[in-house]
């Protein structure tokens, strides 16, 4: 049973924090980090992974940690486990500063409070959030100060308890040292949670981290290997009724005429529910309500939707295009030479679905005083308002139980299925899971937008001489930020990400966003632009290369004098792929997004139209690495989900409404065609970049790239699917 | 009633014979850890060991399972393909990792020393993270530890 979330402490204010410099080469920093002085009791986390198991009553250092008599330390995750490791690399950040031993180490999902938002990284607003590849770069710093401040009050509690200068006092693996004398965190804990929180506390030097840079065994598999392991479609509540959902598949529409006379005389049917965007089966059993469901004949009004086709997305982009759109850069004069020449081409790319392996899922309970959620979100906080809103109650007694995720990619950031879940439980007044079927979750999806893009080129004096780019997109910001935003220069920088102000050296350049207004949903989708703008840049840099007579990783090399961080990617990466082997074409691609540069070689062979990729190998240079295992592994399920959507992905649109609403007809890359993916690490001390991204966006280039090495065809529209038949 | 054998337990159900084999386990039992993903047969995240196959359990009628011995990923004990999983650290989200890790053990038995080839021909769950390259890995190390465990068996 939960109690409930009594901040025990005062909320600190959060403020800019100022840093200073300290002797011997760690940082002090003064602040003021919320959650740094409240305590909050615990909220069943849904996720508790770890070997060690607590004895006792644990003392609350901060909001992020507790220490046990026995020196088990159990720390509170403000963001969401989805595959990209975090609930490994945010304990490390803590245990770093904090100093315990990593065999003690328990890692817990939080609840949604403010004391665990992290900056967004753009907007200039703070959020408990997870996604932009941001959980390790948004709260390296407080989770290494909430880590160095619990350290400090232990450190504290055992100097005064032997009288001696605290500074005169160290630490080492979950002791507290002075002389001869020691104190195990767990002795010292209870006192040391009753004293003040420091205002100033030391960060560990970097040149010293001892888990910083190593891979332990990630804190999330043994659940995951032993089927235990609890996602939102697990999870059980006392007294719930089992759903499923049936949402409107017309973007813009809803659902118009309903006769659920047949699916309410099935067995176990307890209730057809009857929303404007989607109709909600509720059952005994999930399977009862799923043949329920199928019984219900619904009449959708497609209303905006009406007609939307892929020919009018396609002639709402071309249009977009012909218009101009909005300068985002422009730099140097056209410098044309008496042997320039012009090169234009024009790009496509199509909707794609997240198609996370777990379908959508919520479970709600909802009473006069209390709303429980549990679901797997990457966006607790603003689950947290939702939930207030819907249920009529203060945020302070919601209950986000954030479970881990069955894949997430930007799509759990929406907020549609737990809504649907808690307008079903206040329909019923009866706790609800609703878990979507495969088709349910392909009719709502929140698509990474289709695109296209157009460049031309002024070649001459061996170089590209000018290049002018215009993208056009449906654009994403403007469903979460406001129009101001949206439509300002910020939506456009995020919709350009990486075709402006990028790492190649061009002498004039201009790149222009045209902004696409579609009913169809779209949504933030792993690497976001990168995903399509990684394509178009890379794959247009290598029609220039042929253009100009030379090989386009020598013409990369040159564009990024500038850059050397760059261009060490590149060269580590095509370094470590060696000579191509016989009979094998090879394509190059480099892309920096979310804070880290990713360079890919791809070998490939054609035959018969089809393309198969043997080999992969990356080079990533994302900065201070915490987990360099969990690295190699996102890039690599990055490099193998590009691999996907360059090979097969494609929402196609009828009426507004997605036509693919499942696996047969939207096919996920599979093993046979898998290739090896080997990544490789520049070393670097620069502040760390984001990883669950930033290793999509090259593959689909340096695939296309070496198909036209292979079979002299360019690939200028996504995804290759039949095209070289 | 349906009678079922899950994991070494009977159990008498009271479910349309016709309720796929997988909702059964996963409401009726209580035992989540086999995933639903597609409901197809299409992706294999709800594979569990029927009768010694690994089958499609989201397309498969609990009735056809009477009778036979059925195992999860629950049941599935201390076992060197979960070794070999934690030692590649294979699973991401590790939502199809029950259904890939289900897939293996019956592949293994089958097929105990396989080539690369094999293993893409044989396991073909889907996974959206992109594990696939750490799967087979894990694959190549579960089946050189059951050789090597075999191995030591027959040696006195
Ligand atoms: S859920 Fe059964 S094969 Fe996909
Ligand atoms: S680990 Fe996420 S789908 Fe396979």
């Amino acid at each position: 049973m939960s109690r409930p979330l009594v901040p025990t402490g005062p909320l600190l204010n959060i403020s800019r924090r100022d840093t200073l410099r300290a002797l011997g080469g760690g940082l002090v920093v003064a602040f003021s980090l919320p959650g740094l002085a409240s305590a909050l009791e615990p909220v069943d986390p849904t996720v508790d992974l770890g070997v060690a198991t607590p004895d006792g009553a644990p003392a609350h250092l901060n909001a992020w940690i507790r220490i046990a008599p026995n020196g088990v330390v159990t720390l509170r995750m403000p963001a969401a486990e989805m595959g990209q490791g975090v609930y490994t690399s945010l304990p490390m950040l803590l245990a770093e500063a904090l100093d315990c031993d990593w065999a003690m180490v328990r890692a817990e999902s939080a609840p949604a409070h403010p004391d665990y938002a992290r900056p967004l990284g753009f907007l200039g607003l703070e959020s408990q959030l997870t996604g932009g590849s941001w959980s390790v770069r948004g709260y390296w710093t407080p989770l290494l100060e909430a880590g160095a401040a619990a350290r400090a009050m232990l450190v504290a509690e055992a100097a005064e308890q032997w009288g001696v200068d605290p500074a005169a006092c160290t630490t080492v693996a979950g002791e507290v040292c002075h002389g001869d004398k020691r104190a195990t965190y767990g002795s010292l804990a209870a006192g040391a949670a009753g004293r003040k929180p420091p205002r100033k506390v030391s960060l560990p030097d970097p040149a010293a981290y001892t888990l910083l840079g190593t891979s332990p065994p990630r804190l999330d598999l043994p659940p995951k290997v032993d089927g235990t392991a609890v996602f939102g479609v697990d999870v059980k509540v006392e007294g719930m009724v089992h759903g499923t959902v049936v949402p409107c598949p017309h973007y813009g529409g809803k659902v118009g005429k309903v006769d659920d006379t047949g699916a309410r005389g099935m067995p176990g049917v307890l209730d057809v529910l009857v929303f404007p965007g989607e109709v909600v089966v509720l059952a005994e059993h999930f399977w009862q309500a799923k043949k329920a469901a199928d019984a219900v004949k619904i009449e959708w009004d497609p209303g905006e939707g009406k007609g939307l086709d892929d020919t009018a997305v396609e002639a709402a982009l071309v249009a977009a295009i012909a218009k101009g759109g909005s300068r985002i850069q422009r730099e140097g004069k056209a410098v044309a030479t008496a042997d320039s020449t012009m090169l234009e081409a024009t790009y496509d790319a199509p909707y794609l679905e997240h198609a996370t392996m777990e379908p959508l899922s919520a479970t709600a309970r909802v009473t006069a005083d209390r709303v429980d959620v549990w679901t797997g979100t990457q966006a607790q906080q603003m689950l947290r308002t939702l939930a207030a809103r819907l249920a009529g109650v203060p945020a302070d007694q919601v209950f986000v139980h954030t479970t881990l995720l069955g894949g997430g990619f930007g799509r759990r950031s929406e907020l549609d299925a737990p809504r649907v879940a808690l307008q079903a439980a206040m329909a019923i007044d009866r706790p609800v899971k609703l878990i979507w079927t495969r088709e349910a979750t392909f009719a709502r999806g929140a698509l990474r937008p289709a695109a296209r893009c157009q460049f031309r080129a002024t070649l001459g004096g061996g170089t590209i001489q000018r290049l002018e780019v215009t993208l056009a997109a449906q654009n994403i910001l403007a469903r979460f930020a406001p129009g101001f935003i949206a439509n300002g220069k910020m939506g456009a920088m995020v919709a350009v990400e990486g075709l402006a102000e990028g790492p190649y050296h061009f002498p004039s350049i201009e790149v222009k966003y045209a902004a696409v207004d579609l009913p169809i949903t779209v949504g933030w989708w792993r690497s976001v632009h990168g995903s399509f703008n990684g394509f178009f840049r890379e794959c247009f840099l290598d029609e220039c290369a042929h253009a100009l007579g030379r090989d386009p990783i020598e013409l990369r090399r040159e564009l990024l004098r500038d850059n050397p961080r760059h261009r060490a990617v590149l060269d580590l990466a095509v370094d470590k792929a060696g000579v191509v082997p016989a009979g094998m074409s090879r394509g190059v691609a480099l892309f920096e997004s979310f804070g880290s540069i990713v360079a890919e070689v791809a070998d490939v062979t054609v035959s018969d139209g089809a393309v198969r990729v043997h080999r992969v190998v990356a080079a990533v240079d994302c900065g201070r690495v915490v987990h360099p295992d969990t690295v190699r592994a996102q890039v690599m399920g990055g490099a193998t989900m590009g691999l996907s959507t360059a090979l097969y992905e494609r929402i196609t649109m009828k009426d507004g409404a997605a036509q693919e609403r499942n696996f047969h007809t939207y096919p996920l890359l599979g093993p046979a065609d898998a290739p090896s993916v080997d990544v490789h690490i520049v070393p670097s001390t620069e502040p760390p970049g984001g990883i669950g991204e930033p290793g999509l966006p090259p593959l689909p280039g340096a695939v296309c790239n070496a198909v036209f090495a292979a079979t002299g065809k360019r690939v200028r529209r996504l995804p290759i699917g039949e095209q070289l038949v | 009633m349906l009678e079922l054998v899950v994991n070494g337990t009977p159990h008498a159900i009271d479910v349309a014979p016709d309720t796929p084999l997988l909702w059964v386990v996963r409401d009726h039992l209580g035992l989540t850890g086999t995933k639903f993903a597609c409901g197809m047969g299409l992706c294999g995240a709800c594979t569990m060991i029927v009768g010694g196959s690994a089958l499609r359990t989201c397309v498969l009628p609990a009735s056809a399972a009477v009778g036979q011995a059925v195992t999860t990923i629950e049941g599935l004990p201390a076992h060197p393909v979960k070794d070999a999983w934690i030692a590649e650290q294979v699973p991401q989200c590790g939502y199809c990792q029950p259904g890939q890790i289900m897939a293996t053990v019956a592949f293994l038995e089958t097929n105990p020393n396989p080539t690369e080839q094999d293993i893409r021909e044989g396991v073909t769950n889907l996974c959206r993270c992109g594990t696939y390259d750490r799967i087979r890995k894990a694959i190549l190390r579960a089946a050189q530890a059951r050789a090597a465990a075999s191995a030591s068996k027959v040696e006195p």
